[in-house]
């Protein structure tokens, strides 16, 4: 209830009750409330009508950043004794210095301005409106009014600069690149001999064949280096990326599918980005500088969600990658995912498998009781386990501890190709 | 500032009823009337917004009641605007929360105390007013006002069923 309402049932009861009790003293009570009330009326705002300008110092920045926001507001109506001018902030960001929020007396035509400064979390942040109350200093008469304003911010991951990332995909694109590409041709690592060809270099002759057999010569071959499809797999699942307390491996996950994407578009590689989580999010292939910020666009806005038609990996839609291309999936796996990834396998796709490590990252928070120690071997054991046949299924894969550095990680372990994945076939 | 007003009005808005209730030979209920004023004072310090209304609504109607069994009416319409007034500006202490420090707080206080004291000044004068002219209640003068208030809660509904423009 209003408190003008109020006020007004509250001076009606009192004069109905001296009326009925014909008591001039009731009646008397009622006055200064009305006086009260009277005055409020009387210094009352006519309307809300202002006019709201907000800039923010950047559009895009990185996680915990300090982020500069100024309000301009310019009164249009009426002049108000008191307006509270509240910006309202997206879920997630924390005001650090400053206020979000004013009160102000604006007379007709008065501007006021400020700033804030907020910080957040990876996300994207959209400002949608300003709610302005304008009232008398009783609050009697009250304008409510939500000003829409324009304004985002744009939280990106933290992306990682890794040197190189070796892989193999069994088909590549036409472009020339860097993925080697099976095929013998222009390039730097050894891949054949053949007969020579006019035209073919004098320094490519194979000296030691072509003394073999006298009236004929043979050229080394090189293996080609072309572009890739790669194809990220973000897995955003709840159940696999959230344990107690809120804690969770999805901020990880991002964190390697920022730098992933970022180092296959360094090296050229035509890069698309699934989400796969409460709904897909499906960031189109492309290449270069515009892909980049379309991936990490929508790894900002990434988040982790359920849904029963996607608790499990079966409803990845395959034929979005292109066949025989390179599949990454970000994932810190369950137990179900096995048949699913080795089906993908199955089909012609070059898999990898990128898994934040569940089990140390469960374990580094637990106390370290013996029931704690014993339980965390026994799904060790079990992850070790199911991380060995998806290996046997051709499956790349990398156990990642997230103690460790991301590109520490990668750098010792996916600097190159595996000998098993360089052999003809796989 | 606020918060010194809010308890000044406060403590002379229960005063006043005490001291009404117990001249009119209601020591027990004026004995109440003050632990309820200490609990409000109380509340306030621990900035239970919610009580400021309730007690407001319990000044009014021990004002009415006080009055209607003959305690003094200066005194009870004293403790209706001290009420009044603690509830508006703990309201008001409410709103200041949104303000930021470098807004002007003190030209708001200064503004709103000094609309305050109007309304305690046409408050306390309307009661020495009522104490002073003593009119006789007739049946014509409450068919009268009768009249004059019906119109006047109807235009009041009128006004507040257009969202009060």
């Amino acid at each position: 209830m209003g408190r003008s309402l109020l006020l007004v049932l509250l001076v009606c009861a009192l004069i109905l009750a001296g009326l009925a009790t014909v008591n001039g003293g009731v009646l008397a009570l009622a006055l200064p409330i009305m006086s009260y009330l009277l005055l409020g009326l009387w210094r009352g705002p006519e309307d809300v009508s202002l006019k709201i300008e907000r800039s923010i110092s950047t559009e895009r920045t990185s996680p915990d950043m300090p982020v500069v926001i100024q309000i301009q507001v310019t009164n249009q109506g009426s002049a108000m004794e008191e307006a509270i001018v509240e910006d309202i902030l997206p879920a997630g960001l924390e005001v650090i210095e400053g206020s979000a929020s004013h009160v102000l007396k604006l007379g007709k035509g008065e501007a006021a301005s400020w700033t804030y400064t907020v910080k957040g979390p990876r996300g994207y942040y959209v400002f949608a409106s300003i709610r302005v109350t304008g009232c008398d200093h009783f609050r009697v008469v009250i304008r409510k009014r939500t000003i829409p304003t324009g304004g985002y911010l744009l939280i990106l991951p933290v992306v990682m600069r890794l040197r190189h990332v070796a892989i193999r995909p069994r088909r590549t694109r036409v472009y020339a690149g860097t993925i080697p590409a099976r095929q013998g041709g222009p390039g730097v690592e050894f891949f054949g001999v053949r007969e020579y060809q006019s035209g073919d270099q004098t320094r490519w002759i194979n000296w030691r064949a072509s003394a073999r057999h006298p009236h004929m010569l043979f050229s080394n071959e090189f293996e080609q280096e072309r572009v890739a499809d790669i194809g990220i797999v973000l897995d955003g699942r709840q159940h696999t990326n959230l344990f107690n307390d809120g804690r969770s491996l999805f901020e990880y996950s991002v964190q390697a599918a920022a730098a992933l994407s970022d180092s296959f578009l360094t090296q050229g590689n035509r890069v698309s980005l699934l989400l796969y989580g409460h709904y897909l999010d499906w960031t189109l292939p492309g290449y270069g500088r515009i892909q980049r910020e379309r991936l990490l666009h929508a790894l900002s806005r990434a988040t982790p969600g359920d849904s029963l038609v996607f608790s499990d990996l079966a409803y990845i839609p395959t034929r979005l990658f292109p066949a025989h291309s390179q599949v990454v999936l970000i994932s810190p796996l369950s137990r179900d995912d096995l048949g699913v990834l080795i089906q993908l396998r199955s089909r012609g796709y070059q898999v990898m498998v990128i898994s934040p490590d569940p089990v140390a990252f469960e374990q580094s928070y637990l106390p370290l009781q013996p029931a704690v120690l014993q339980a965390s071997r026994i799904v060790r054991l079990e992850r070790d386990i199911f991380i060995q046949n998806l290996q046997r299924a051709g499956i790349q894969v990398l156990d990642w501890d997230v103690r460790q550095p991301f590109d520490k990680v990668v750098q010792s372990e996916l600097r190159q190709i595996p000998g098993w994945l360089r052999a003809v076939g796989r | 500032m606020a918060i010194i007003a809010q308890f000044a009005t406060l403590i002379v808005g229960i005063i006043s009823l005490v001291w009404g209730y117990y001249e009119a030979g209601y020591p027990l209920i004026a004995r109440l009337l003050a632990g309820f004023g200490l609990l409000w004072l109380v509340t306030q310090v621990r900035r239970w917004r919610w009580f400021s209304g309730a007690g407001f609504l319990i000044t009014l109607l021990a004002a009415a009641v006080g009055q209607w069994i003959g305690a003094a009416i200066g005194w009870m319409v004293v403790g209706v605007v001290g009420g009044l007034l603690s509830w508006d500006l703990g309201e008001f202490r409410h709103r200041l929360a949104y303000a930021d420090e470098d807004d002007d707080i003190h030209g708001l206080e200064r503004r709103h105390l000094a609309r305050v004291t109007i309304v305690a000044v046409i408050g306390t004068l309307l009661g020495t007013l009522v104490m002073v002219v003593q009119v006789r209640f007739t049946l014509e003068w409450g068919i009268l006002l009768g009249i004059v208030a019906a119109w006047g809660v109807s235009q009041m509904v009128s006004w507040i069923k257009r969202g009060g423009k």
